[in-house]
């Protein structure tokens, strides 16, 4: 009986036998795969040296500014109040499946208004654009703001888990 | 004047861990662990791999947008890319170690615990056989 629960019992390698077996298997990997172990080489490598952009220089960062102050916020608020209260005119006046010639004349100051909005974004776009290229994508503006965007999908990517973990233990 | 006391009302944080799925009749405790410690793994995996692939087809409009020159912008693509890939890969290898590392750490203490009930005959045998000083 003793004998039979003896060979049973599956003998774990110890701490440095796990290590070493943990090692194998990693060189094993990047050895077979040497497109995906060098990827991972280069992009911590790209991290260490570009991981916080160049800085602008004064001439680049008083360009930027300025370009930057050029773009007209005033006239986007406005232009979006103008399009939130024509589309909620819009909604009020249309019925079910029909609508009517207030509605019709409504529908138009909406579309409107939507396509002035539109037009003001896209200038206001266009001006950012080229207060980036100044500063360039390799810079600290260009780097931060896709460092911004990694870690808003890194931290959905997160929540993702942690929803579903708790749907899947309820 | 009516007064609701809210100080002890659960938010969705706190419900997380009080609905824990129902350990089935032929479970043992453990087989239930290492299943929930599995699932919680491949949500995270599932969650951080799709995340890099938004961010990477994301990442065109903003390299676009400082109007770089083609090879500037296939260079900077890449690295990010590749940077994005080395974060999220370093990450996900740390949690499963982490976890890994914990159940090689409970099946240790399994084994040792096994080894000593295994002959408790045995054991009795070598203290009434030790040497009078011991």
């Amino acid at each position: 009986m003793n004998q039979n629960r003896r060979q049973q019992q599956v003998a774990l390698p110890s701490v440095t036998e796990a290590g070493a077996i943990v090692v194998r298997v990693v060189t094993n990997f990047a050895k077979k795969n040497k497109v995906i172990s060098s990827s991972y080489i280069f992009g911590i490598l790209f991290l260490l040296l570009i991981g916080s952009g160049t800085r602008l220089t004064v001439d680049q960062s008083r360009q930027y500014n300025k370009i930057m102050n050029t773009i007209d916020l005033r006239a986007e608020f406005e232009a979006s109040n103008r399009y939130a209260s024509a589309n909620h005119a819009y909604r009020a006046t249309k019925g079910w499946f029909s609508c009517d010639s207030l509605c019709q004349r409504n529908k138009k100051r909406m579309e409107h208004a939507e396509k002035d909005l539109e037009d003001i974004r896209n200038e206001g776009y266009a001006r950012m654009s080229d207060a980036k290229s100044v500063a360039g994508i390799f810079s600290e503006v260009g780097v931060d703001e896709v460092k911004d965007s990694f870690w808003h999908y890194f931290g959905a990517g997160k929540d993702f888990a942690k929803r579903q973990s708790m749907w899947d233990m309820m | 004047m009516f007064n609701l006391d809210l100080s002890f009302t659960p938010d969705l944080s706190k419900s997380r861990f009080m609905g824990i799925r129902k350990m089935s009749r032929d479970e043992s405790m453990m087989e239930y662990a290492i299943k929930v410690l599995l699932q919680v793994l491949i949500n995270f995996s599932m969650g951080l791999i799709g995340a890099l692939f938004i961010f990477v087809f994301g990442l065109w409009g903003i390299v676009r947008s400082y109007q770089p020159n083609p090879l500037t912008a296939l260079a900077f693509l890449i690295g990010a890319s590749c940077a994005a890939f080395a974060f999220v890969s370093t990450y996900l290898f740390t949690i499963f170690g982490v976890a890994a590392g914990g159940l090689y750490g409970v099946a240790k203490v399994v084994e040792t615990n096994a080894r000593i009930q295994v002959d408790p005959g045995q054991r009795r045998q070598n203290v009434q056989q030790r040497p009078h000083w011991e």
